[in-house]
Parts: structure tokens; sequence; C-alpha cells
């Protein structure tokens, strides 16, 4: 890709200007170092007996010295997602990676897909103004050629506080539906690579663990924020929390949001041209049945509410529960001469976690209802998930070992949506049941203080399919100093069972001289297996100096038993019968690559993190099962068994800078940069050029509990798609203001 | 549309609370700004025998450091005493008050319990609520923010340069 010259230009300013700055703070930090070490050096008689005025001064020297301080809660947060407990992130076994509140909120980040862009590692798409596509490591639309409906990412687990929130209809996340406010998050930690030992099926390419806030003991809270900007975006948000006394302690939250999309243009997938939405109508029969509002992008409302009891030193018991409702235009569905998919969905969830030395339980249910494709009949579904889990941590001098056992059990019906006169037209037609009952161990080691080596190893039964499926992770932890650290993982992962795959059911109807008859239809595969990643990754982490830490990692990866949509056609008289199915495919996907980090804090205000990831994608053994009418162009792609796979970036990662000249400024700028990518779906290949995002937020404390703040994304307003099919994102401007202490 | 945003904005005032926020690691230095205060901070003559009374309402780890400044200094020649505690009935007579900051729902009860004593009303709170001198703690700087008005009307008198020091509080 050709860099534009005004981007390269901008990348020296930002560079050459940072350098001054961190130089020029460097030296206040030396002033403040000999200050602060007096304050160190001085007795008490002595502070007692200094002025007031030399008290002052050396205090405030000293807070700014509690730099160091800084340098390990920015560059070495304490995570706990990796080895299911509370450790330093340069410790970690794993490729983890983790962005504080703190960070989100200093970088202007407006939704919780695109925090994700701040952490190595991760693939951000937006299909529609802040409705995102998310990967981890890529492996995505495997095979390529499929429908989109079916390409959607199964391979990696969201977690919200330890409860999974993926769409157990075909696997995915849906982003816009997650029940939590951007502002409730109190940091997202990721661990790459397969973790369904540690968190079950569909931890596969790897685990995105989001962290809500709680309200600490004798602590209060309060904060509102409100904010607007072009194409639409509003949002405001209030939350709260309190703590009746040292024991028990509360948090509530509400926030509501609103986007349009960037453009009033949908792209038919007849022509491949953008058409007005004025004209959807020679398009599509009865748009406004599918599209009630041509211009939305999203719209959500969000409420919150936890509480934690500490009725003792080592027992917690967290409450928390939550509802949602959202509309989203995103693409999804590429059926009936669009992509663009408008999805609803109303739902509600309880959480109740109990910590009690070392057992740990948790026991979730999340319900309510989620129409996939609005205005398209049998998308619609009422959903029950319930989820439990119990673990014991057993600890000794050198060693960790902690068993469990887990439940889950998802429901989704769409009978109450189907109309009687079509029978088993739904997809599902009923309310299957996908249950999972798994027994897991984790345990660790240290023979030497040099040496951390780990293992976990899960058994999963599911009641479809009957076979069940093993996960182990194991890894090796070397420490050559406190300063330097290698590490060896291998690990294996499977995908979960979904209800497309297992229960999916489908009788498509055709009108004929005759009246309607049955054509289509899809059954279910039982037999299906699932898709299974092994990896083996090795990783480095170096502390250049106490202010400059790097991570890298190099990976391979092979997955296997993806699975497509297999049909046969049957002519009788005048109709054509299709029968489909789903069946495991014999294409493999093999990845190599390296991730790295290198995060910096030049001075106490100003910190800087480069990332990137560098991989490449080899499918192998690809024969395309599907007999739809390809392109030339997919039939050449399609004639091959072996290439390298485009759909996933060969390149993408970033920068995020953060600049505080001023207790009351503060300025970010990070970069997000994605290379081209080349998408292969029925609907055609769809050439996606590498796209830099580049972002600015600035902000002014005008008072000790109130900031405004103007927030610029994709500030270039480079106009182009992300995803295929997708709305050319261009640039989103805010205003905000932000009260709150 | 409006109507919703209307009534989300009208939930999450109901939702306002006024808080306070724990500083317990700077507690030592807050208690020697507390000595400091005294030297510059003059009470009448009745309050200027007998133990110089230090009130902390609420749990604090200042507390504890005062104590530890309690038994090697006076102020001028008072021995300095420090109680803790944690309900507004306990509040004895007292040179100064000191507000934790998980009290400050306490605020409004305590000024009418101290209205027309010579107390130094001193909180720890990002916003000061009605007292004298209010510390107030960033990622920066521990400072404090001062009432001089506040301070004179409960009959104390306060030196133009601790007021020079604090960040000045003006009542319209």
């Amino acid at each position: 890709m050709r860099m534009r010259p005004q981007i390269v230009l901008l990348a020296l300013l930002l560079v050459f200007g940072f350098a001054a700055i961190a130089q020029q703070e460097q030296s206040e930090d030396a002033l403040n170092d000999s200050l602060a070490r007096q304050l160190n050096n001085c007795s008490q008689e002595d502070l007692l007996n200094l002025p007031l005025e030399e008290l002052m001064q050396m205090v405030n020297a000293l807070k700014l010295q509690s730099i160091e301080e800084l340098y390990e809660l920015v560059l070495n947060p304490v995570i706990t997602t990796a080895s299911k407990k509370a450790e330093d992130r340069f410790d970690s076994p794993l490729s983890t990676s983790v962005i504080s509140r703190a960070q989100i909120e200093a970088a202007g980040v407006t939704s919780i897909p695109e925090a994700l862009r701040l952490l190595p590692g991760l693939i951000v798409r937006e299909k529609t103004n802040g409705n995102y596509d998310v990967h981890i490591r890529g492996n995505d639309n495997v095979p390529p050629g499929k429908l989109l409906f079916d390409a959607e990412n199964t391979l990696t687990l969201v977690m919200i506080d330890n409860r999974p929130v993926y769409s157990y209809l075909q696997g995915g996340t849906l982003w816009e539906a997650l029940g939590v406010s951007l502002e409730e998050v109190d940091r997202i930690e990721v661990v790459a690579g397969p973790a369904s030992a540690l968190y079950g099926p569909n931890a596969v390419s790897g685990v995105i663990h989001i962290l809500t806030r709680r309200t600490a003991a004798d602590d209060q809270q309060f904060e509102s924020r409100v904010e607007a900007g072009n194409v639409g975006a509003f949002k405001a948000y209030m939350g709260s929390g309190f703590a009746v006394d040292s024991n028990l302690s509360f948090r509530i939250s509400g926030s509501y949001s609103h986007r349009d999309r960037f453009q009033d243009h949908y792209l038919s997938l007849v022509d491949y041209q953008y058409h007005p939405s004025s004209t959807l109508d020679q398009l599509i029969s009865r748009p406004e049945h599918r599209y009630p509002d041509t211009q939305l992008a999203f719209n959500k409302m969000i409420f919150n509410f936890c509480g934690q009891y500490r009725p003792r030193k080592n027992v917690v018991l967290d409450l928390s529960g939550g509802l949602q409702e959202s509309q989203a235009q995103t693409i999804y569905l590429d059926i009936n001469n669009l992509a663009l998919t408008r999805r609803e969905s109303r739902t509600q969830f309880a959480r109740a976690a109990l910590n009690w030395g070392g057992l740990k339980s948790q026991v979730a249910y999340h319900w309510g209802m989620q129409d996939n494709a609005y205005g398209f009949y049998g998308y619609k579904f009422n959903i029950k998930n319930v989820n439990a889990l119990l673990e014991y941590k057993l600890e000794g001098q050198r060693g960790v070992l902690e068993p469990g056992i887990s439940f889950s059990r998802s429901v989704y019906s769409d009978t109450p949506y189907l109309e009687t006169q079509w029978p088993g037209s739904g997809l599902l037609n009923g309310s299957p049941v996908i249950s999972n009952v798994a027994a897991y161990v984790r345990g660790e080691y240290r023979p030497s203080p040099h040496w951390r080596l780990v293992g976990a190893l899960r058994n999963d039964q599911y009641n479809e399919p009957q076979k069940g499926s093993w996960s182990y992770q194991v890894a090796a932890v070397y420490q050559f100093d406190p300063n330097s650290l290698m590490r060896a993982v291998v690990s294996k992962a499977n995908r979960g069972p979904f209800m497309y795959d297992f229960h999916g059911d489908f009788t498509g109807y055709q009108l004929t001289q005759e009246g309607y008859t049955t054509s289509d239809h899809y059954e279910h595969n039982p037999h299906l297996k699932l898709v299974t990643m092994n990896m083996i990754e090795l990783g480095y982490r170096h502390r250049i100096r106490k202010n400059l830490h790097s991570d890298i990692a190099f990976f391979y990866s092979r997955a296997t038993d993806f699975s497509g949509i297999v049909s046969q056609t049957d002519t009788v008289g005048n109709t054509i019968h299709t029968s489909s199915t789903k069946t495991n495919l014999s294409v493999v996907a093999q990845q190599v690559g390296t991730s790295f980090q290198l995060s910096a804090v030049p001075s106490s205000r100003f910190r800087i993190s480069v990332f990137g990831t560098a991989q490449l994608t080899l499918l192998s053994e690809f024969s395309v099962p599907f007999n739809y009418n390809y392109s030339n162009t997919q039939t050449d792609l399609i004639a091959q068994t072996d290439f390298y796979h485009r759909s996933t970036p060969a390149f993408y990662g970033g920068a995020n800078v953060t600049y505080a000249p001023k207790k009351r400024f503060r300025f970010n700028t990070n970069l997000y940069y994605i290379s081209k990518q080349s998408f292969f779906s029925v609907d055609g290949i769809t050439a996606i050029a590498g796209k830099p995002l580049l972002n600015a937020v600035a902000s002014y404390a005008f008072s000790p509990w109130a900031e405004i703040y103007v927030n610029a994304r994709n500030v270039l307003n480079i106009q182009s798609i992300e995803y295929s099919f997708a709305d050319e994102n261009r640039a989103l401007y805010l205003v905000g203001l932000k009260v709150g202490f | 549309m409006l109507i919703r945003r209307a009534g989300f904005f009208l939930a999450g005032f109901v939702l306002l609370l006024v808080a306070q926020r724990s500083q317990a690691q700077y507690a030592h230095y807050k208690a020697l700004y507390i000595y400091h205060f005294c030297q510059r901070v003059d009470w009448p003559v009745e309050a200027k025998t007998g133990d110089f009374v230090i009130t902390v309402l609420g749990k604090s780890p200042i507390s504890e450091e005062l104590r530890k400044i309690a038994r090697i200094k006076k102020v001028v020649d008072q021995p300095i005493v420090v109680h803790e505690i944690q309900t507004l009935s306990a509040l004895q007579p007292s040179h100064i008050v000191l507000v934790a900051a998980a009290h400050g729902h306490d605020m409004e009860a305590l000024q009418q319990a101290l209205h027309g004593q010579s107390v130094l009303l001193i909180t720890d709170h990002k916003k000061g609520w009605g007292s004298g001198i209010n510390f107030v703690e960033d990622d920066y700087e521990l400072q404090f923010e001062i009432d001089p008005a506040r301070i004179q009307r409960a009959g104390l008198k306060v030196s133009r340069s601790l007021i020079s020091l604090g960040i000045l509080i003006q009542q319209p």
C-alpha cells in the first residue's frame, strides 16, 4: 500500500515532537527525584520542623516520583485471566495483553471492540458505524467461499466477568448486545492462542475477557458523561458506586447510545453498486419490513447493577444483573440481494459468584429475545442460557492444583415466532437444547525459582455431538533474571456445538402452478466434528529499562475440522428441490506469525505503546463442496488446493501515545493499521484495501470533577470499507462532557 | 427519542450521590499538613488551655499518623489528643474535626452540631462540602482547598501564608 504523504508527515511530526517533550519531561523528573529523595531521608521530627511550603513541595515531588509505581501500573498491570489468579502481566505464561479503564478513556475509545484495537493480536474491522467484526489472529472465513452468514467468527470466546457471552445459534459475538457499557469496563484482558482447557469450548483462537467495575470498601463514586457528534452520534452514561460500609458495596449504571450510518446507500449483491435507500424497493420487495430505519447504525440502552458482600476477609459474594435493548444494522445475512441486516435484541442477565477461600463458584443466567435478521422469517428466537462452575484451589509451597467442574445449557426457541401454516419453515422449529458438562484441572509447579511449569486439561461432554472433546495446555516459563523471561506453550482447543450445526432443520416453500410446495431442505448433522486448533508458541519478555518493556511471541497453529454446507439439487416437475446439510471439510488452516509489543513510560506525563502482528495463513487440502454459481475469478481460486488465505490480513497493529503536559490537560493519539485483505464469499471476492485509522482526543479538566473533550476517530477521514460489502466508514467527531469523582 | 433521552437523564440524576474517596497512601503527609495547619491557625484564648483535641469522624488512616505526631509534638504548650469516633453522638469538644472520606453524608448534621464552636473543620474529599480546609489529591499533587471566610466564622484566625498555600474557596 502506498502511504499517503500527509500520514508520513504527521507520523514524523509526532515522533519528533514527542521526543522533544520527553527530553524536557526527563529533566523535570530528575529534579523531582532529588526532592523526593530528600523527603525520604527526613525523619518525622525533621518533617514536623520543616516549613509547610517546603513540605508541600517535597510531597508533590514524591507524588511524581511514584512514577516507579506508575511504571508497574502501566507496563506491568495485574491480570487474572491467563492463570485464573492475580499475577503481573510480565509473569504470564501465555500471550496476554490488557487494557485498563484509564487507558480506554485516555484513548477516546467509543466501544468495547474499538478498545481491542489498542492491543496486539486483535483484528478489528468496522462493518458499519460502531458495529464490528473481531478476531484474535484471524483464521476467519475458513473455508472461503461460504455465505457471509456462515463466516462469523466462531473461534473466539468472549466473556464478561467469567460469563460466556457468545451466540449459541451459530457462534460469534453480538457486540452490540453485550449488555455492558464501555464506562463500566474495569479492564479487558486478552489471551491469544487456544485456551479451551481454561475456559471451555470456543476459546479456540483465544479469550477476550471483559472485567467490569466494582466499588471498593469505603469508596463512593459517581460518573456522568454525555457526548454528541456527527452522523447522529449521541451517548449518555451515568454510573454510581457506593459502599454502605467496609463489607457491603453496590454499583448501578445506565447508558443510552445511538449512531447513524455514514451513508444512506445499500450495496446490492446483484450489481455490486451502492443504491440510495429511496430505491430499495427496486432491489427487494417490502423494504420497509427489513429496514424500518435505513439510517440507523445502532441504538442501544443498557442498565447494570452489581453488589458485593464481604462478610469475612476471604469471602466475597458478588451479585450482578442487567438488561439491554439494542438495534443495529450490520453485515450479517447475505441472502435476498443485500448483506446489510438489521438485528434486534432485548436480553437480561443475572449472575451470582461466591469466592470462599480457595473455593470459587458461579451461576449465571442469560435470557431474552434475539432477532438475528429483522424482517427475515425464522431468525427470531427466545433464548435461555445457564452456566455454572465450581472450582477449588489447593495451594502448596511450590505449586497449585485447581480442579473444577462446569455446566452449561442453552435453549433457543423459534416456536413463538413461526406461522403454523408453514410447518418446518423456521431454522430450528422448536426449542432445542445444547448442554455441556465438563471436568477440568489446572496445575502449576515451580521446581526452582527460575522455572514455572503450568498445565491444564479439560474434558467436555455434550448432548450433541455425543463424542466429547479433550483440550489441554502446557506451558513452561524460564526466568533468566528479574528483567527477562522466556516461555513456551503447547495447546489444543476446540469449538463448541451450535444450534445451527446440530439442531438446524429448515424447510423452504416455493410457489408453483400447483400452489406452495416444499423446495429447499436443510438438515443438521449430528456427527459433525468440532473445529480443533493446535498451537505452539514461543515468547520472550524483557524489561529493557525500568520504563521500557518489550514482549514478542512466535506462533504456529494448525486448525482442522472446519465445516461447510453441502447441497444436492433435484428437479421434480417444475420445482427444483435442494437438500443441504453441514459436513466436515478436508481443509487445513496453518498459521505462522509473530506478535510484538513495545511499551514505554518516558516520563510521568508521557506513555507510548507500539504493537503489531505479522502472519501468514496457508490453507491446504482445500476443495469446495459448495455448488454455488461462482464467478470466473472465484472458480480460479477454488481450483487450487493449497493457497495463502487472504481473508485474514498479513499485518495489523498500531500505536498509542498519551501525553498529559498539565494535570488538567491530556492528549492522546492512537493508530490502528490493518493490511489489505481479499474476502472470498459466495457473493464474490471483495478486495479490502489496507487502512490506517488515526484517532486523536484532547481533554481539559476545568474543575477537579468535570472535564470536556473533543474526540476524532479516523481523523484522516479515509473513506473505505473494512469488511466485505460493508459501509464506507468515514471520520467520526465527538464532543463530550464528563462529570464525576 | 427525546422523551427517552430526557427520561434517562432524569433517572440518572436520581442516582447522584455525594462521594468521597480514600487516599490512605498519603495519610502520613496529610497528618503532617494538619499539624502545620495548627501552627497557622489561631484559636480563641479560652481554647488555649488543656489538651488540643483532634477528633476524627469515621475510620481513617490519618488517625494513627496523628497519634504518632501527638507522641512527640504539642500545639504550642497543649498536648495533642486524638479521638476517633464513628457516630456524631460521640462528638466531644474539639479544636479540629477531621471528617474521614466515607463520612461525607454526615456533613450537614456535623455543621449543625459545631455551630457556634471554635472548631477547624477539615475534610478529605474531592468536594469540600462546607469545611474550612479540604484535602485535594490527584495523580500529581496533594493540595488543600481553604475557605478563610468559613474558618473566621468559626471564631478562628487563619494566617495569610496558609491561605496563600491553599486553593482559595471564595463564597459568593
